[in-house]
């Protein structure tokens, strides 16, 4: 087991490399630099906008830039925005806990609404309740977010005269406003996460439920709850995890849109924003540091697996 | 971003800083930071500075006084000659900005230059012109950090953090007595139009300033009908949407087409279809923004061809121009169009392009995206787009930068001498009366040449709460004098 962590911890570094080297290359592959931004509209010449990419270093050949970002990046230098001139290590720190706490948030709503439905309409499969959980399953992921959100936001406001705080509070601040501004978004986003879940935990649960050792188990004389609990549950978990991992990535694509309705200042926020302006620097690090997550994400689950299913051995 | 390089809105800079001049309710410039100003000699503009303003007390700055030396730091910093200080072409004519004394300021032009004024008192929305001490740009090395900001306006920065909001308090050193009237200023960025609405609707933010606080008519109706309680003031952009043709490219060159597009174009159903009548129809100039100068009124210019109603001579005169340039059977033309921009632009395309079938021309808009857009544009590798063109309040950024034909913003490329001679002429004249004849010549010629077709100014309402007083956005000054705001409840 050591030995596979350490040769898959060791793998992170191929992978890591590549995905740098794409995302060097498709941020430059677009048309269009961060120039056209700064000076769109402006009464400037060509020359003085070509003097100023060479300034920037936008002029050298790809593969010296690619060396010096690699270099900077490795001494932990990840640059300055070439549109806010700020350092992007400072604006990635600000904005990655609000990422993070929607994430953990998104999937803890996930978890604790797609499971239990799961295992209920597993359960009771064919009984008015599954087709009550199976329905709301096909709500949750047929609706999309943005819609359910901006639904939300007009309900609350025309309705209750109500509106979760505008100004992000960091939940060290203020807490009780905190969780104000994040419950909704985390809930919307939770709800697709936990429709899959749900249908996930009800398929792989029905397979399970029909194996020989459970009607072993139900000869023997035990309790529903033993059954489920002990025998069952756990066995049909190796495909819900490995969803819950894929949704990491998931995640981070809803985040972009509910950090912008939800006015959270997030990297979901951020990316959207550099993408926008050719802030080459800021797409670079933000999509290698989100590339890290999932496979970190990733590595977690294959980890996991082995302690829910201990026949798994890695070698 | 750097106010003195920011070719985007900074409103935060309309509460911390101030410039020489700035515009009064009628778009002339008025004293700011500077008392008076004469012209010594048709290229000699000698400032007067006002006494007693101080900078924020935050440091390195500390409360100091600001003199004349500051004021000619910053105007020259604007003019640094390299592309990011994108203003730099506003002082074009400047020879050199000095500070003989304390209180005064000379500005030496290569040639008489009567735009001058508005060019200092004008930004994109609010003057960008800011006084600033050179020890901020000394120890930050630039003005890109808002959390440094000091400037001589009312409020000064307590804590801003970029993309969320920030708070501003009164500034202690502020130079007009008993002003401001508020002790802070609490600033929420709201990037989501429908939570922004919101947030108006339920009395979460009490006013909307630029940017994009401002509502449209139809979301002005939306939210009255849930909460009448809220106030609205009118405001005319400063920008105008149109229909812009690449004039090298074929069939654009020829102008019997560029005269068939602007007839056939039906430009009050533009305006319902786009804005649902939340504007105004204009030419080469916007006239709610410049009453005297416009050489036509609102009235006229809906009875000159291609604007009036009914369409049915223009349409018939459209269809002859086109088969007398060869196009009997009808063309086809290319077009671009970006979701980057108020979706204004795009919907414009696609309302020409049903109006321009009725006539037989076929219009295919491809989509690319906002930094493709740009660089199509700087490098006039464009057919045909929707777009919209704002402009500092002189007619001559209007005109003079998108029509001469040296002139950095003319993407179309429209080469006219008697245009050229018009518009550099009329940058000359100091005489008022004169300059606005010239620049009635120049918008009749422009009218005569059809480079584009101007469809339409948005006016939007800038949302206030019952409770906000004194505050009194303009045309020309959108922030209004923030010293003014009170608040009574």
């Amino acid at each position: 087991m050591r030995q596979y962590l350490v040769s898959r911890v060791l793998l992170l570094v191929p992978t890591l490399f590549i995905i740098s080297v794409m995302v060097f290359a498709v941020v430059r592959l677009f048309p269009g630099d961060v120039l056209d931004f700064l000076t769109a509209e402006a009464n400037v010449s060509r020359e003085d906008v070509d003097k100023e990419r060479e300034r920037l270093g936008l002029m050298k050949p790809l593969h010296e830039q690619y060396l010096t970002w690699v270099g900077s990046m490795l001494r932990g230098d990840f640059g300055r925005s070439l549109w806010t001139k700020r350092p992007v290590a400072t604006d990635i720190q600000r904005r990655l806990p609000v990422t993070v706490e929607l994430g953990i948030l998104s999937l803890f709503f996930s978890v604790v609404i797609g499971i239990p439905i799961g295992i209920l309409s597993a359960v009771r499969q064919d009984s008015s309740m599954d087709y009550a959980a199976r329905s709301v399953a096909i709500f949750g992921l047929s609706v999309p977010g943005f819609w359910l959100a901006t639904m939300l936001i007009l309900f609350l406001s025309v309705g209750f005269h109500w509106l979760p705080p505008l100004r992000y509070a960091s939940p060290d601040v203020d807490p009780w406003q905190n969780i104000q501004q994040f419950i909704a978004p985390a809930f919307i986003l939770g709800l697709h996460l936990a429709a899959v879940l749900m249908r996930m935990t009800r398929t792989a649960l029905l397979e399970v439920l029909r194996q020989d050792y459970i009607r072993t188990a139900w000869a023997k004389g035990l309790r529903e709850r033993v059954i489920l609990a002990r025998h069952a549950f756990r066995n049909s978990l190796i495909p819900v995890v490995t969803i819950l991992g894929l949704q990491v990535a998931l995640l981070i694509g809803g985040s972009v849109i509910m950090e912008s309705i939800f006015n959270l200042p997030g990297l979901g926020q951020y990316i959207f924003q550099v993408i926008l302006v050719r802030d080459y620097p800021a797409i670079q690090a933000v999509n290698l540091l989100l590339a890290s997550f999932v496979m970190v994400a990733n590595l977690l689950v294959d980890v996991s697996l082995a302690y829910i299913d201990p026949r798994i051995l890695y070698r | 971003m750097d106010i003195h390089k920011a070719n985007w809105n900074l409103p935060l800079w309309a509460f911390l800083g101030q410039s020489l001049v700035r515009y009064d309710k009628e778009g002339n410039p008025v004293p700011d930071l500077a008392t008076s100003w004469k012209f010594d000699d048709p290229k000699t503009l000698v400032f007067t500075i006002r006494e007693g303003v101080k900078f924020h007390n935050l440091p390195p700055a500390n409360g100091r006084e600001m003199t004349a030396e500051d004021v000619a730091f910053s105007l020259n910093r604007i003019r640094t000659p390299q592309a990011e200080f994108v203003w730099r072409s506003q002082f074009e004519r400047v020879d050199k900005i000095e500070a003989p004394d304390k209180r005064t300021v000379r500005m030496t032009l290569k040639t008489p230059f009567a735009p001058i004024l508005a060019y200092i008192a004008s930004g994109t929305v609010a003057s960008n012109k800011v006084i600033v001490p050179p020890e901020v740009v000394q120890k930050w090395g630039s003005l890109a950090d808002i959390e440094h900001a000091v400037g001589t306006g009312p409020f000064q920065i307590k804590q801003y953090t970029p993309g969320v909001g920030g708070t501003l308090v009164r500034s202690s050193t502020y130079w007009e007595a008993g002003k401001p009237y508020l002790d802070t200023l609490s600033i929420t960025v709201v990037p989501d139009r429908a939570t922004m609405i919101a947030a108006y609707r339920t009395g979460k933010i009490d006013l909307g300033t630029q940017e994009a606080g401002e509502v449209t008519l139809s979301e002005r109706k939306d939210m009255e009908r849930t909460n009448p309680e809220i106030k609205y003031t009118e405001w005319s952009r400063p920008n105008w949407f149109g229909l812009v043709p690449n004039l090298t490219r074929k069939p654009f060159d020829d102008i019997r087409v560029r005269k068939a597009i602007f007839l056939a174009i039906d430009r009050q159903e533009a305006l319902q279809l786009n804005l649902a009548g939340g504007g105004y129809i204009t030419g080469p100039l916007p006239q709610r923004m410049f009453p005297g100068w416009v050489a036509w009124t609102e009235a006229e210019l809906l009875r000159l061809p291609g604007y009036r109603q009914p369409k049915d001579q223009d349409m018939a005169e459209a269809k002859k121009l086109l088969a007398e340039a060869g196009y009997p059977n009808g063309l086809t033309l290319e077009a671009e169009g970006t979701n980057l921009f108020p979706q204004i632009n795009l919907k414009n395309m696609e309302i020409a392009k049903s109006q321009l079938a009725k006539v037989g021309v076929t219009v295919n808009i491809k989509l690319v995206d906002g930094a493709v857009w740009f660089q199509q544009d700087t490098k006039g590798e464009f057919g045909f787009r929707a777009r919209g063109y704002s402009a500092a309040r002189d007619p001559d950024d209007q005109l003079y930068t998108r029509h001469h034909c040296n002139a950095g913003r003319n993407s179309q490329k429209l080469c006219d001498a008697e245009l050229d001679r018009l518009l550099d002429t009329q940058r000359q004249e100091l005489d008022v009366a004169k300059r606005k004849d010239l620049i009635k010549q120049a918008q009749r010629r422009l009218m005569d040449l059809a480079p584009q077709v101007w469809l339409h100014t948005a006016v939007d309402y800038m949302p206030r709460q019952p409770w906000v007083r004194g505050w009194e956005p303009t045309e020309y000054d959108p922030f209004a004098l923030p010293a003014n705001i009170w608040v009574d409840r």
